[in-house]
């Protein structure tokens, strides 16, 4: 087995399981940080298939744009549940 | 769901893994797609790499598409005024001021190196404008502004590469050949001065897409109110 073979093969299947551990997290920071490891782990995928504007592309906006904005989101999103249980009392 | 449900669903998706392997195991090793037909005409295309040759001047209405996608996302979110404005809780702290300090002039620099390389390497605008964006956000990150003052900057940088590429494109009609052909010996060129304003666009669309507000793309983040 050579040794590009082998990379090619960690690679495939450390997206598979980063993929797993993503959609099975229930907690919602955890599930970003894996989505940005998948971008960069995906980010070499794409260099591995000869493919490298799309890896360079990846790596910018598919792991670190959209993960800042999905960080941002989660703030938004935890900031609000916050006032609204604060707010709602018993009511839950 | 039921048990027979799931065994169902199993099965179709085995069934679908399968037929993916079985496809896989058939696609040739080098890919034969458009190379034969953008090869011979890569010597008058304006750039030595395919892949910016096809993006500006083969398929450039797409990309002219692609640019307007971007603008109309970011006026969408602008437009939205998300209140209360999402800022993080606590003033930046020395070492993020700091690191973002030594951080962002490099990524400038890195973002023109990868504007420049995209003529024969990879690289390109849409690289370009990726790290720019990331620059922006470092700053925006480390309590800066990201435009200063003028309202007028903020229009300009966001619509330039929509406008000079639509430019471009109507001045080729105006020379007499279709839209967006460019004429033989001007393709470099045209490429290039369309790759410069459309990697400050895309930088300032993304970044400003992030900051979510025009206000704080200009000024950053301001004082925090204590919660």
């Amino acid at each position: 087995m050579s040794a590009s073979l082998l990379f090619d093969l960690l690679v495939a299947g450390g997206l598979i399981v980063l993929v797993g551990l993503l959609l099975s997290t229930p907690n919602r920071f955890k599930a970003i940080v894996l989505f940005i490891c998948t971008g960069v782990l995906m980010s070499l995928a794409w260099v591995r298939l000869d493919a490298p504007d799309i890896a360079l592309v990846e790596a910018a906006i598919g792991a670190g744009l959209t993960g800042a904005l999905l960080l941002d989101t989660l703030g938004h999103i935890e900031s609000r549940e916050e006032s609204s249980t604060t707010d709602g009392g018993g009511a839950g | 769901m039921s048990v027979g449900a799931r065994v169902a669903l199993v099965a179709l998706l085995g069934g679908l893994l399968a037929a993916l392997l079985w496809a896989l195991s058939h696609v040739p090793a080098r890919g034969v797609g458009l190379w034969g037909m953008v090869e011979p005409r890569l010597a008058t295309a304006g750039a030595e790499n395919a892949v910016t040759a096809v993006l500006l001047n083969f398929r450039g209405y797409d990309t002219l598409l692609e640019m307007v996608v971007l603008l109309l996302a970011l006026l969408s979110i602008w437009s939205l005024h998300v209140s209360p404005l999402v800022c993080p809780a606590e003033p930046a702290g020395h070492v993020l001021r700091f690191g973002a300090s030594l951080l962002v002039p490099l990524m400038i620099v890195v973002a023109g190196y990868l504007l420049w390389a995209g003529a024969a390497r990879a690289g390109g605008a849409f690289q370009s404008g990726a790290v720019i964006a990331s620059a922006g956000i470092l700053l925006l990150l480390a309590d800066s502004p990201v435009l200063g003052g003028h309202a007028l900057a903020v229009r300009v940088g966001i619509t330039l590469g929509v406008v000079v590429f639509l430019g471009v494109g109507l001045a080729c009609l105006m020379a007499g050949y279709r839209f967006l052909e460019y004429p033989s010996g001007l393709a470099k060129s045209a490429i290039i001065l369309i790759e410069m304003t459309a990697a400050v666009s895309i930088g300032l669309v993304l970044a400003g897409a992030f900051a979510a507000s025009r206000r704080v793309l200009m000024r950053g983040y301001g004082p925090r109110e204590e919660a």
